[in-house]
């Protein structure tokens, strides 16, 4: 190959590489900017990526749609429309198969499971929230703890949701962010 | 060894063995190679060394350290392959040894992946891998083409594979086609490469990595027709033994050699699962001749047929052997096999057991004791497996074993009086 052409040939990689991922940090932080926020009921679990670390599952309230409409395969994309109720929590309104365009709600894409007892059920796509690999399991184990002794526990995710992109910025446990109250 | 030699020049040379001159020749020939194997090392270490750094970066970044705000925690996602990109293109502008460009190469190939992990960390991404993968495989492509760098094929090689597995195994999968194009792209580095360094180490591992890529991802394509997959696995591994049969790897050994070694052992295994009456009942009722495995069975067929074709163009027909042709006969098995499942099995056995006879034949005929033994160890591997679903009696299954034990003493011993009494 031609001096010139790997010259380009590379500038153009360092050029896309750079761009792959600065274009997914400016979605997100548009996203985070907007101050569009909802709060999702969830429990916590604790397994890991072997590329990013230590995180919690999110277990959503929020997990299944009542429908008539029978015609749900498993692994669809399906959106899911929320409203927020007075305070902040999120409220399903919907869960169509085609994008809504005259929607006055907010929407994320989910994947749909299965459809049982008149209910669709799906996966929300934000159920993953990274921590420092020493809290991570300690965070189940708070949530699991406060269950058993039968303590009233508010947990919830804070998701910042704008024109479909969403982010999870941070879950709530009793009004303290996880990473802080498993320090605690 | 080059060391001893250069050591001993000064006495041959006091001796009057050898002039003087050609005791400088010997010199100046090892002198030369030892400095090349002493680049190759530097290289080989600088690949290790620059994949234990990049690997250790991702460990590291994957701590996920809570105190750091997004800020600082995006700087550190970028750094790496920022790094990465500025000696590579160092090693680029400033023409550095290969060494060099083979160590930034590899650096740049784990930045890249991870920066995408961390950011996706960052904002809490659940993404699954298989896009993550590709992400990354499709951002490292250029690197096959902007170094001439070996290590950046041996990558893509290794995670163009782990994607397939990724994407093309489990439940919820789709046939990821891309892996084919993906692996397409790493052609022109890796024929490149066959022709510029025939000797090269690199260019071995090569001939292993290519074929083990397309033996583990094949069974992506294998969607409704299974029956039809064992056809693609004979015929995959029919390509491989006839282009380990090509000129270019006539001289080559077993080890420089995976397409062969890998194209025999392989059919070997599959014959052997297919030695079982239970998988011609049951394995071959959902075959459909408008299926994609079908498709792909036929393009492997005529690749198989075409490198056959030329192989028997370029050699004698005498010196070819079944295993050329192993793929022909068992697609008229295979056609058997969706009427019946009693012939085609016997047809298998025999098939298996003249297979190996013929390697022990080959192996006599070049005094080569892995080959015979080889030979040996597919009937006593027939034999062996016929035990689980033919009643036969302890005693002859013993004696059985008996003569086979007999068969490898006897057969190793006279071949090694033959190549005693030749020399």
């Amino acid at each position: 190959m031609k001096k010139t052409y790997i010259y380009i040939l590379f500038g153009l990689m360092v050029l896309a590489q750079i761009a792959a991922s600065a274009q997914i940090v400016y979605k997100y932080e548009r996203t985070i900017a907007s101050d569009n926020v909802y709060k999702f009921k969830t429990a916590p679990v604790d397994p890991n990526n072997p590329f990013m670390g230590k995180y919690i599952d999110l277990d959503f309230e929020i997990n299944s749609f009542e429908t008539t409409d029978s015609d749900w395969n498993r692994y669809d994309k399906a959106y899911a429309y929320f409203s927020k109720d007075e305070n902040g929590y999120a409220v399903l309104e919907t869960l169509s198969k085609e994008l809504l365009t005259d929607s006055k709600f907010d929407h994320v894409i989910v994947e749909t499971y299965n459809y049982y007892e008149g209910k669709i059920r799906f996966d929300l796509p934000f159920q993953t929230y990274y921590m420092e690999e020493s809290k991570a399991l300690g965070a189940e184990t708070l949530y699991r703890d406060n269950n058993r002794n039968g303590k009233e526990q508010d947990v919830y995710a804070v998701v910042h949701i704008q024109n479909g992109t969403h982010v999870l910025t941070d879950v709530i446990i009793n009004g303290i962010s996880i990473k802080d109250a498993v320090v605690k | 060894m080059s060391s001893k030699i250069t050591r001993a020049l000064p006495e041959l040379v006091e001796n009057g063995i050898i002039t003087d001159e050609i005791a400088q020749n010997i010199k100046a020939f090892y002198g030369n190679s030892e400095e090349s194997s002493a680049n190759r090392l530097f290289t080989l270490f600088g690949i290790l060394g620059a994949t234990l750094v990049g690997l250790g970066i991702i460990l590291i970044m994957a701590h996920n350290w809570d105190d750091f705000s997004r800020g600082v925690k995006l700087i550190f996602a970028f750094l790496p392959m920022l790094i990465g990109q500025a000696i590579l293109g160092f090693s680029i502008f400033k023409e550095k040894s290969s060494a060099w460009k083979e160590a930034s190469t590899v650096f740049l190939f784990f930045g890249v992946g991870a920066c995408i992990a961390l950011v996706s960390q960052i904002y809490h991404v659940s993404g699954d891998l298989e896009s993550f993968l590709l992400a990354w495989i499709v951002l490292c492509v250029p690197l096959m083409f902007v170094t001439k760098s070996t290590s950046a094929v041996i990558l893509h090689l290794i995670f163009i594979t782990y994607y397939a597995f990724e994407a093309g195994y489990g439940h919820n999968t789709t046939i990821p086609h891309i892996y084919f194009l993906l692996l397409l792209l790493a052609l022109p580095s890796y024929v490149r490469m066959i022709k510029a360094q025939t000797k090269s180490h690199v260019t071995s591992v090569l001939h292993w990595l290519f074929p083990m890529s397309l033996i583990f991802s094949l069974p992506v394509c294998i969607d409704q027709s299974e029956g039809v997959g064992f056809l693609m696995y004979v015929l995959l591994f029919g390509v491989f033994y006839n282009i380990g049969q090509l000129p270019y790897f006539k001289n080559k050994s077993l080890l420089q050699n995976g397409y062969r070694t890998l194209g025999s052992l392989g059919t070997v295994i599959i014959l052997l699962i297919l030695s079982f009456r239970d998988i011609w009942k049951h394995q071959f009722q959902d075959v459909y001749f408008d299926s994609l495995e079908f498709l792909c069975a036929m393009i492997l067929f005529v690749i198989a047929s075409v490198l056959l074709y030329f192989n028997s163009k370029q050699n004698a027909l005498k010196s070819m052997n079944l295993f050329h042709f192993v793929f022909l006969l068992f697609g008229v098995i295979f056609m058997i096999g969706l009427f019946n499942d009693l012939l085609p099995t016997i047809l298998i056995n025999a098939l298996l057991f003249i297979l190996g006879v013929s390697a022990i034949k080959i192996g006599a005929e070049k005094f080569h004791f892995g080959i015979l033994n080889y030979g040996m160890l597919i009937i006593a591997i027939l034999i062996a497996c016929r035990f689980f679903d033919t009643d036969i009696t302890y005693v002859v299954r013993g004696l059985l074993f008996v003569f086979i034990g007999g068969g490898f003493f006897t057969a190793n011993y006279l071949m090694l009086k033959k190549q005693k009494s030749k020399k």
